[in-house]
């Protein structure tokens, strides 16, 4: 999995590119501790280009969710694939884990 | 092949890596295939990941020795079929009491995703552990 990594003027991005499993996920789970230690507690994850995601991943973003509210920010999806939105609807995850169309639409309701 | 299946059989140490090259395998099964519905190859796919992920996490040997582990992959008309066999110290795992923890939890919903995701999932224990994971085809 490649990880960008990009902070705006009103939230910062993280794109995990490929499969997000157990291999991937400490990755991610560092890249959003950093950016909200770093005072970027607002985080859209781009699932763009995620191909398939698993309970591994599912662990690191409910992490990187609780560990943002905690900071005053929040942690919202975009762009989730069929097959992402599959598995959140599955787990029923998709409940407090919502998908946005696009990255500008996560916040854009702010 | 004369059954009209496609399988893929792989071995290796029991580490994350082998997580990687499980699903590697599985998507070239998937193209080799071909037709089968999102649906079916992504649900599949995540059974697969987890009781993967859950081998090479847990499984120990006694006196710390590596854990080797076999996937045994297949598609056919009717199903898609994995079966995975270790030789880690023997471990009972309660499957009917696997169910899906609090939203907010971070970890252990492995099993449970596994079981909602397959027609069929069992363990054996005997000197190894043996996992049998099917999904008929939607």
């Amino acid at each position: 999995m490649n990880l960008n990594v990009t902070t705006h003027a009103r939230y910062a991005v993280v794109r995990p590119e490929g499969r997000l499993t157990a291999s991937a996920a400490p990755r991610l789970k560092q890249a959003m501790r950093k950016l909200i230690e770093e005072g970027n507690p607002r985080i859209v994850v781009d699932l763009g280009q995620t191909d398939f995601i698993d309970s591994s991943g599912l662990g690191a973003l409910i992490g990187g969710l609780k560990a943002a509210r905690l900071a005053e920010g929040d942690l919202r999806l975009a762009a989730a694939s069929e097959s992402v939105q599959s598995v959140l609807k599955l787990t029923s995850l998709d409940r407090v884990l919502r998908d946005h169309p696009t990255v500008e639409a996560a916040f854009g309701d702010e | 092949m004369s059954d009209g299946s496609t399988r893929a059989t792989l071995t290796g140490v029991a580490e994350l890596g082998f997580v990687d090259q499980v699903l590697d395998a599985l998507q070239n099964l998937f193209t080799a295939a071909g037709e089968l519905s999102l649906e079916d190859r992504t649900l599949f796919s995540l059974a697969v990941s987890e009781i993967a992920t859950n081998i090479v996490t847990h499984g120990r040997c006694a006196g710390g020795a590596e854990v080797t582990v076999t996937a045994d992959m297949s598609i056919d008309k009717e199903a898609l079929s994995a079966r995975f066999k270790d030789d880690a110290a023997p471990v009972t795992i309660a499957l009917n009491e696997a169910e899906l923890p609090d939203e907010l939890a971070e970890s252990g919903r492995g099993l449970a995703i596994a079981k909602m995701a397959l027609d069929q999932l069992s363990h054996e224990v005997d000197e190894g552990h043996t996992w049998t994971l099917v999904r008929k085809r939607r």
